[in-house]
């Protein structure tokens, strides 16, 4: 089915000028930069803003995908429960799934194979970039529920392993540098003998 | 005082005046016109300052008046048009930028502009002479076409006419610190195109206060530039309620040295001695044949300027080289030398910026940087963050030398060498990073101090150097690696031990889920 079918695709919020920090703002402002290669939002570290009055739809709801329309990478972020009041800033493309899992929906947005098909959509000559029209477009199969709950399952458990994994070697890496050391210098280790 | 104009309103008006040009012209050259006009729109507004005094005192008595207006710092000459045929006076008025505001429809604007420029220059031989030299307010090339031309210089006297900058309103300072403004500005706006080696405000103010200058002392700038960093010397003077100090300024470039001698006159150092020459090949600053010394020299020289003449200065008449002959493409140690040369023996004091090359280059430079350690005269090398200029990312150097070290000097006895690695302080700006007033002050204490600061400071003794063969590259001295926490392996290995179960944990879960799957 196509994506437009399961999910609202808008454009972000379209900001007139140049975005300003206002300390007092009680809104954050999502951009690409808030998002990371691991497609993890940080809206942390978003500038905020005072949204003006009767906007309201536009705040972001936990479920909804962020996708990344610019650019090599056109990866999508999902935002999770207790993000706060936030607006997602164009010319990111916000996608808000009604008729799929948003887990399994993101999954599927960020596999190598869909990012491949993405890219065979994708205009512009110096930067990529995908249109609402494409996205909306894109085929997406759609199984039954319980199994789009197991995949996306099966996915945020291959994510952890990937964590688990580098976390590991990170630490083993440590200790044996350590240890190697040691061995070098029979004194504690000095930088500058 | 609410009528005053703060430093605030004066830079804005000045830097909007900058758009008539913006876009038209190359900035380096257009700053020339607009820091011409602000000199120009200065001593005109103070001449009609004094006047209207004088006219109060006197009255009518235009004679008196004139005769005190004599006495001016820059005297206002009349300009007289007479008809070519029967010599009658056509047009006669005041040399000053009113008169010209007033005449600013004229189809030879730009014409008239260069006659004011001229008979003032005239006027005030000794202290202006050359000034206006390079600047030509009647270029096509420069400005464009006649109807262009006036419209853009027209446009240009108007802004200049809403900036009130009679005494009585603004302050010598104020408006001195806009010219150092504009020039700041320019600088960044113009990047490398510009050509100029701007130092900026904090490094000139941190040079200033290590070179340390005293009431009495002579100050000399090498490589002045528009003299930002002489202005900074003298008000370190100043601020000790003294105003005996003499300031010695060398330029190279021709326009530059202009924009530094009315940078002079509006910062009231009307008696500073700024040469136009080139500094390593024929030096101005020189009394009887011999090279002036002074207590004080500090510069920003051109960074490894290629070509600076290694060939022709091997006989030099001053004999600066002996202790070598830097290399020809590297002029950093030409720099150094001539510094070092023309500050008093065994009391002057030296500062300057340097890229780091300086501190590790062998060949020639290794071996005049040895004969300076040697002799005893390095004092202190100060590293300092990237990007601080904005013509070069590269990290730099202060380097500071002390002839009291000497021998014979008051600090004969001192004989090791201050490392000061100050490359982590500072604040990071969206072009340019920014030294604070915290980060000079933090400097500063540790210099004055003398005292060694894990990670920060260090002093080395001549045989420290000596062991690194005499390169002075900062980490060997100054210790700023971080080491990893000592760990506890034990409890690393339990840390390991403990992901790898959740791995297993995780590997498991997957597996039934896939195999739910049935895949």
């Amino acid at each position: 089915m196509n994506l437009g079918e399961l999910a609202e695709v808008q454009m972000g919020y379209p900001f007139r000028s140049r975005l300003e920090h206002d300390p007092r703002g009680d809104v954050a402002v999502i951009q690409m930069k808030d998002i990371d290669d691991a497609n993890l939002l940080h809206a942390e570290e978003a500038i905020r803003v005072a949204l003006p009055k009767g906007k309201t739809h536009h705040l972001l709801r936990a479920g909804d995908l962020l996708f990344r329309s610019r650019g090599r990478s056109n990866g999508t972020a999902q935002v999770l429960e207790g993000i706060g009041p936030a607006v997602l800033a164009a010319p990111m493309l916000l996608i808000r799934p009604h008729k799929v899992l948003p887990e399994y929906l993101c999954w599927y947005i960020n596999a190598p194979a869909t990012q491949a098909q993405l890219a065979g959509l994708a205009e512009g000559t110096s930067v990529r970039m995908i249109s609402a029209e494409a996205l909306k477009a894109l085929d997406v199969p759609l199984p039954s529920r319980a199994t789009q709950q197991r995949i996306a399952q099966a996915a945020a458990l291959a994510e952890q392993e990937q964590t688990l994994l580098a976390r590991i070697a990170t630490l083993r890496q440590r200790l044996t540098t350590h240890l190697l050391m040691k061995l070098a210098h029979p004194s504690p280790a000095r930088a500058n003998p | 005082m609410t009528d005053q104009l703060s430093q605030q309103d004066v830079n804005n008006t000045a830097w909007a005046a900058c758009d008539t040009f913006r876009g038209v012209i190359d900035p380096a050259q257009y700053k020339d016109y607009i820091l011409v006009m602000l000199f120009l729109k200065y001593i005109s507004d103070q001449w009609a300052d004094h006047y209207a005094e004088y006219k109060k005192e006197y009255g009518d008595n235009e004679e008196r008046i004139r005769r005190k207006l004599e006495r001016e710092r820059f005297i206002l000459p009349y300009v007289e048009f007479r008809d070519e045929k029967t010599g009658e006076v056509t047009d006669r008025f005041l040399a000053d930028f009113h008169a010209l505001y007033e005449r600013r429809k004229a189809a030879n604007l730009g014409e008239l502009i260069n006659i004011v420029l001229d008979h003032i220059e005239e006027a005030n031989k000794a202290k202006l002479e050359g000034v206006f030299r390079n600047i030509d307010f009647n270029s096509e090339a420069n400005l464009g076409k006649t109807r262009d031309r006036n419209r853009r210089l027209e446009n240009l006297l108007g802004d200049f006419a809403k900036l009130d900058l009679r005494p009585s309103r603004v302050s010598e300072d104020v408006i001195g610190d806009t010219y150092i403004y504009l020039i700041e500005r320019f600088a960044s706006d113009a990047g490398k195109k510009a050509g100029e080696f701007y130092t900026p405000k904090q490094v000139s103010k941190l040079l200033a206060q290590l070179a340390n200058p005293q009431p009495g002392d002579r100050i000399c700038d090498p490589a002045c530039g528009s003299g930002g960093l002489l202005i900074e010397a003298a008000e370190r003077v100043e601020r000790r309620g003294s105003r005996d100090f003499a300031l010695f300024g060398q330029e190279v470039n021709g326009s530059t040295w202009a924009l530094a001698r009315m940078n002079m006159f509006l910062h009231g150092k009307d008696g500073a001695r700024i040469e136009w020459c080139d500094t390593l090949n024929s030096p101005a600053l020189v009394e009887a044949d011999r090279l002036m010394r002074f207590n004080v020299v500090v510069a920003n020289p051109p960074f490894s300027l290629d070509k600076w003449g290694g060939n022709e200065i091997e006989a030099d008449r001053y004999n600066r080289f002996w202790r070598g002959l830097p290399p020809k493409s590297k002029g950093d140690y030409a720099f150094i030398t001539h510094m070092i040369e023309t500050a008093l023996p065994q009391e002057g004091r030296v500062a300057v910026v340097v890229p780091h090359g300086v501190l590790f280059r062998g060949g020639a430079e290794g071996r005049i940087r040895r004969a300076l350690i040697e002799e005893n005269l390095l004092d202190a090398v100060i590293g300092l963050p990237g990007n601080l200029f904005p013509t070069t990312s590269i990290p730099v150097a202060i380097l500071v030398f002390d002839r009291a070290r000497e021998k014979g000097g008051a600090r004969e006895d001192c004989k090791d060498v201050l490392f000061i690695d100050a490359s982590r302080d500072y604040q990071s700006g969206k072009n340019q990073n920014v030294l604070l007033d915290a980060h000079l002050t933090r400097i500063l204490d540790t210099f004055r101090a003398r005292l060694s600061e894990d990670k920060y400071a260090h002093i080395a003794s001549l045989e420290e150097i000596a062991d690194n063969d005499f390169n002075l590259n900062i980490p060997r001295y100054v210790d700023t690696f971080e080491e990893e926490e000592e760990i506890d392996v034990a409890a690393v290995e339990r840390e390991i031990e403990r992901l790898e179960g959740e791995l297993a944990e995780v590997r498991l879960r997957m597996k039934q889920y896939l195999k739910e799957l049935g895949v």
